[in-house]
């Protein structure tokens, strides 16, 4: 190889450096999600809904919270067009307010049945909007400006507090008997155990 | 001209000029400004980086005006990229609904001009060829 172009690709290598050091600045920062929840057992079948949304990482466990905050506008599908995170498990009765980050331009929130609609996409920062899940199920929703992009999300709303949707009885029917308790104080103890492994 | 000097010519020979400036190229430097502009600000609020290129590129445009650049290339390039844009804006859902309309409009003005720049000046160059080409002649009878 001679000189020159060693040189060269020298200067490309540098280049490309270059680039992958800004994108990272870029993309870094912004947009962790606050209480990000421990992944549940087993992960809810969305049916292909969220298979173009890159920021879906997992079912974010989040059951036993009263309420639950979600951003809109967080940093996903090669921009800020996420729903942070952009799944969630809840227990039913859970309140979940999305909060617009500012950033991605106009979003909204619309429930893929209906169930909920923020309304018109709006893009200023702070703007919140809730909805308070009592039904168990399985609840898709999209950003309808960013949707073809992939901004899209689901809230999960499982009475079973041990573990994913096909774990044990119970999980569909809603009962509450009394062992559901002490399961999920057992449950707990095996979160904070994680947490503080 | 070979390929050599031509893409001399159009890089590292480029200069700048005013020569042949008409209001016409006027209106697409002003017009690929606005969207240039409009596309670094989606960047900028929304990190979507075929916005940065799409910037990048109508401010490259708006720049290569008023040099010796090929014009030729310049708008028949200029329009693909161009519709381009209006077509991946409908593709995606049609984001950024009334600042997308108003922006589309603009690039839509702007390929309108790219073609008429291009026809234009192409028939004014032959006109000039022709002068030079074939001068009248003297003496002859009208
Ligand atoms: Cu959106």
């Amino acid at each position: 190889m001679s000189t020159h172009r060693r040189g060269v690709l020298k200067a490309l290598a540098l280049v490309a450096v270059l680039v992958t050091a800004i994108l990272a600045g870029c993309t870094s920062g912004t947009a962790d999600e606050g209480a990000a929840g421990l992944q549940l057992p087993n992960e809810p079948d969305y049916k292909g809904y969220l298979d173009n949304t890159d920021n879906y990482d997992y079912t974010h466990d989040m059951r036993g919270q009263e309420a639950v905050t979600i951003e809109v506008g967080s940093k996903g599908n090669m921009g800020d067009y996420g729903f942070g995170p952009a799944a969630v498990a809840v227990s039913p009765g859970t309140t979940v307010t999305w909060v617009w980050t500012g950033s991605g331009g106009t979003h909204n929130v619309v429930a893929d049945e209906g169930t909920f609609n923020s309304g018109p996409p709006v893009a200023e920062k702070g703007t919140t909007f809730e909805y308070t899940f009592d039904k168990p199920g399985v609840y898709r929703y999209a950003c309808e400006p960013h949707e073809a992009m992939g901004m899209k999300g689901a809230i999960f709303v499982t009475p079973d507090q041990s573990g994913g949707p096909s774990s044990g009885a119970g999980a569909e029917s809603g009962d509450s008997s009394g062992s559901e308790s002490i399961e999920y104080s057992v449950n707990r103890h095996l979160e904070l155990g994680h947490r503080l492994g | 001209m070979n390929a050599v000097t031509y893409v001399r010519q159009n890089t590292i020979a480029l200069r700048p000029t005013l020569d042949s400036m008409t209001g016409a190229r006027l209106a697409a430097i002003a017009l690929a400004t606005i969207t240039g502009g409009v596309h670094l600000y989606l960047y900028w609020t929304q990190s979507f980086v075929p916005f940065l290129l799409a910037g990048i590129g109508f401010l490259t445009m708006a720049a290569l005006v008023p040099t010796t650049f090929d014009h030729r290339l310049l708008y028949l390039g200029g329009i693909p990229f161009t519709a381009m844009q209006v077509v991946a804006w409908i593709q995606l859902g049609m984001p950024d609904f009334q600042l997308g309309v108003a922006d589309k409009t603009v690039q839509l003005l702007l390929i309108c001009l790219l073609g008429y720049l291009y026809v234009s000046e192409r028939r004014n160059e032959a006109t000039a060829r022709v002068d030079v080409e074939t001068p009248e002649p003297k003496g002859a009878i009208r």
